[in-house]
């Protein structure tokens, strides 16, 4: 079964969509890697969106997600590019 | 009448962390972290500068994915308490626009003697400056406005799970 997950655009993916958070397709069994795929081809699929997708990782609001971490349930996630604090 | 020395209790560690919109304090982080039993205090002060990489900057605008980022910044502030003691730590990044000059971060740390607070004030810095989900975005002097290139994030050592 497909559900929509919710997530939230940050730093340089806020230019490739109007809004700060995108829908994205998930079937039983995904995992992180997969739900990647699927944001890239959801924000257009240019070579700068799937370049600036290999350098990013998905995350919950506790922790980094491993590419292999299977995303079981409907839930918010964040997309983060490369960081630049301080 | 002396003082017996023992009855001197050790200040106990503080971790004071936060994403701000409003304006950062030094004398605010200073506060927090100065104790009697402290005899050293060091601080960062992050600022935007007017020129990267050739370029002349009149601002940069800061994001910042705030849940992970208090969770990152609070992880960082405990190993740095571990590998040097019962630090107390003022730990604040600013999200939204700041014109050159504008505070971005504020670290303080105060220990009971310099070597302790020095070196964790620095692991402090760069810890967040490769770990914590925040973004720039420059604003230039000729009008273009561009995301800086940050460090790519390493994935957390954690074990296959299901989320």
């Amino acid at each position: 079964m497909s559900v929509f997950i919710k997530i939230n655009l940050f730093g340089a993916f806020r230019d490739f969509n109007a809004g700060s958070t995108i829908a994205v397709g998930l079937k039983t069994g995904d995992d992180a890697q997969t739900v990647k795929a699927n944001l890239g081809k959801a924000l257009g699929g240019s070579d700068k969106v799937m370049a600036l997708l290999s350098k990013s990782r998905l995350a919950t609001d506790e922790t980094v997600l491993l590419d292999h971490d299977i995303i079981t349930e409907s839930r918010e996630l964040a997309i983060l590019p490369p960081v630049a604090g301080g | 009448m002396q003082e017996n020395p023992e009855s001197f209790v050790p200040e106990s560690a503080v971790i004071d962390i936060g994403i701000s919109e409003d304006a950062l304090s030094l004398q605010q982080a200073y506060d927090v972290v100065t104790a009697p039993a402290h005899g050293a205090v060091t601080t960062f002060v992050g600022v935007v500068r007017n020129l990267n990489q050739g370029r002349k900057v009149l601002g940069v605008s800061y994001d910042a994915f705030a849940p992970l980022c208090l969770t990152t910044f609070r992880d960082i502030c405990e190993k740095a308490q571990l590998k040097w003691g019962p630090l107390k730590i003022y730990c604040w990044h600013y999200k939204g626009r700041l014109d050159v000059g504008g505070i971005s971060v504020i670290l303080a740390v105060s220990s009971p003697h310099r070597d302790e607070s020095y070196q964790a004030n620095r692991y402090l810095i760069e810890e967040i400056k490769h770990r914590a989900p925040i973004w720039k975005m420059e604003h230039y002097v000729d009008g273009d406005s561009e995301w800086t290139e940050g460090c790519e994030l390493c994935q957390d050592d954690h074990s296959h799970k299901k989320l």
